[in-house]
């Protein structure tokens, strides 16, 4: 990144696009910004939400996104930032105010130049992209021509392969993000992926997270009086800066990059800028295989491509189909593209193994060098284990997801959707028992019975 | 396979079909134990399995859904005739959600199983809470 810095604020690089920040709002008082918070929409329906940011993460996110005082310089620090606020000041959302946010943001998009969606928040229900409305929003946004960028989240446990089973960072079109420890280093040779980042197979047999970026101990800005300063005081290192880590800041590490690279690329499609980053990212050889995805994001390198990336979403290209509502957006026919997925012969081998992958984009370009061709993509991750064998066929589309587990029984059917779908069920727990006790011990947090955090411990020891 | 006059249409179709089969395999593992609610075989809408049986033990219990209209088809009118049989208790229709053809609704159990028998709608899942990705 701190090569790509001296471009991007001397004038080297265009001026970047607008960056939407879907959270908890924006404490514009803050020096960090400027005047560069151009517009600020409070979306949440839920009570107890303090205007500007009560909570203090979306003031985070958008500092590692676009800050820009000396010391705690952001990915795009010249970047115009738009808030959507929607996040009380215990940092609650519900799905249908998220969604009204990605409808603002589509909406919007022109008059403000967003080009760029942050989305540092996940679903507390576990799901397919079949059904949940809030894939279909983030797809739909990414169809339109907004790169919409999501945290992976927070509960592997010890570095175990978890599954990205939460909207929208589970949704196959958008940039999944993962955490990455650099280990106090900046070789890359000795980072890992952050023991909670989660990693691993949607419900719907994609791999996740797509690529990763720094999202451990990270200092950014916050506002003074919100939740977070008040409840962690021990994290705040100046006044109105704090320690925290979560893929929520590895996230915006990245929509920050993509911006940078839509200011040298205005005409880049959102898959283009996807898989100029996929492309473009550093090896990781001391991470866990998959669990960062193709890489550490490198945005210096992906500021230097110059011939058109390839597309990672072109398998999913023939499923996006004109929208029968009218609109000028296309949308994403999913039961077309399942009905192709499980068939092995279609999508295994002609899709994904000739078409996109193999032979056409990543072949030429520079697949061999980077991280895809020998640490993720080439041989186990989507020829062999996912796509072909054990994801598709076996574990999660042909058995699990659909017939027993997910739907059935486990996704559906345990606690997220049964406890929540109640107006008054309260809380919901975001982790199942295991991952609740992780999460207490190396976050430092309590989780209460009814779902409910006492110390946002963002921080991990 | 395709309807060529209308392949989305026909893909919401199947759309409802795989929801009803994963839902049919998904009751068949619990046969032994508990027959299926007869009424769950003549739902057209995908309704998430434990959001259906809270709504089929509980007809004046409320829930806060999002309502997705199949392509084509906006489904406030949908809502509306739903809500109208049990006037006053729930909110009913709350918003609407360009984004996924639908919307936020609040209903009773019994407009919900009302609703996800009407031709026209292709999901009802509940609004969930979503928390920030950083702990």
């Amino acid at each position: 990144m701190a090569e790509a810095w001296p471009a991007a604020t001397s004038g080297r690089l265009p001026h970047p696009p607008t960056i939407a920040v879907v959270d908890s709002g924006i404490d514009t008082t803050r020096p960090d910004f400027g005047s560069r918070v151009v517009k600020q929409v409070t979306m949440t329906a839920l009570p107890g939400n303090s205007p500007g940011d009560g909570y203090g993460h979306g003031t985070f996110v958008s500092g590692i996104a676009a800050g820009s005082a000396t010391g705690f310089t952001g990915a795009a620090p010249t970047a115009d930032l738009v808030s959507l606020d929607v996040m009380n000041d215990q940092g609650a959302a519900m799905t249908s105010d998220v969604i009204a946010a990605a409808d603002w943001i589509r909406q919007n998009k022109d008059a403000f130049n967003i080009r760029v969606a942050n989305f540092s928040l996940h679903s507390t229900a576990p799901a397919s992209v079949f059904w949940d409305p809030l894939d279909r929003a983030v797809e739909k946004l990414w169809l339109s021509g907004v790169v919409v960028v999501t945290a992976a989240g927070n509960y592997a446990v010890n570095g175990q392969a978890s599954g990205v089973r939460y909207a929208p960072g589970n949704d196959p079109f958008v940039i999944t993000v993962g955490a990455n420890d650099i280990a106090g280093t900046v070789s890359t040779h000795d980072d890992t992926a952050a023991p909670w980042s989660a990693y691993g197979y949607t419900l719907d047999g994609f791999a996740k997270p797509d690529l990763s970026a720094p999202g451990r101990y990270l200092v950014g800005p916050t506002s003074p009086g919100g939740t977070l300063s008040l409840t962690r005081p021990a994290s705040v290192v100046s006044p109105g800066y704090i320690q925290l880590s979560g893929t929520s800041f590895a996230a915006p590490v990245v929509a920050g990059t993509a911006a940078l690279l839509l200011a040298a690329h205005p005409g880049w499609t959102p898959d283009q800028v996807k898989g100029a980053l996929m492309l473009t990212a550093k090896a990781t050889p001391s991470a866990v295989r998959h669990s960062e995805g193709v890489g550490e994001v490198d945005a210096a390198r992906a500021l230097k491509l110059t011939t058109p990336p390839p597309n990672p979403n072109l398998a999913l290209g023939r499923f996006v189909v004109a929208d029968p509502n009218g609109g000028t957006t296309p949308v994403f026919d999913a039961v077309i593209w399942g009905n192709a997925a499980r068939s092995s012969a279609s999508w295994g081998a002609a899709s994904w193994g000739d078409a996109s992958w193999g032979a056409a984009s990543w072949g030429d370009a520079s697949w061999g060098d980077a991280s895809w061709g020998a640490a993720s993509w080439g041989d186990t991750a989507w020829s062999a284990a996912s796509w072909g064998t054990a994801s598709w066929g076996d574990a999660s589309w042909g058995d699990a997801s659909w017939g027993d587990a997910s739907w059935g029984d486990a996704s559906w059917g345990d606690t997220s959707y049964a406890d929540n779908a109640s107006t008054d069920a309260g809380a919901p727990e975001l982790l199942d028992a295991a991952q609740k006790v992780q999460a207490e011990t190396e976050l430092g947090i309590t989780i209460n019975p009814d779902g409910s955090v006492s110390d946002f411990g963002l921080t991990p020891p | 396979m395709l309807n060529t006059r209308n392949p989305i249409h026909s893909n919401m179709t199947r759309r409802a079909a795989l929801a009803l089969a994963a839902l049919g395999a998904a009751l068949l593992v619990g046969a032994a134990s508990a027959p299926p609610a007869p009424a769950a075989a003549k739902l057209t809408a995908f309704v998430p399995a434990p959001l259906l049986a809270k709504a089929q033990a509980d007809a004046k219990a409320k829930f806060s859904v999002i309502v997705q209209g199949v392509p084509g088809q906006r489904p406030e009118q949908a809502v509306d005739n739903a809500t109208a049989t049990d006037p006053g208790n729930a909110r009913g229709w709350v918003r609407r959600l360009d984004l996924v053809n639908g919307g936020l609704a609040e209903l009773t159990g019994k407009e919900l199983i009302k609703l996800a028998r009407t031709p026209g709608i292709a999901a009802i899942t509940p609004d969930v809470l979503v928390r920030p990705s950083g702990f």
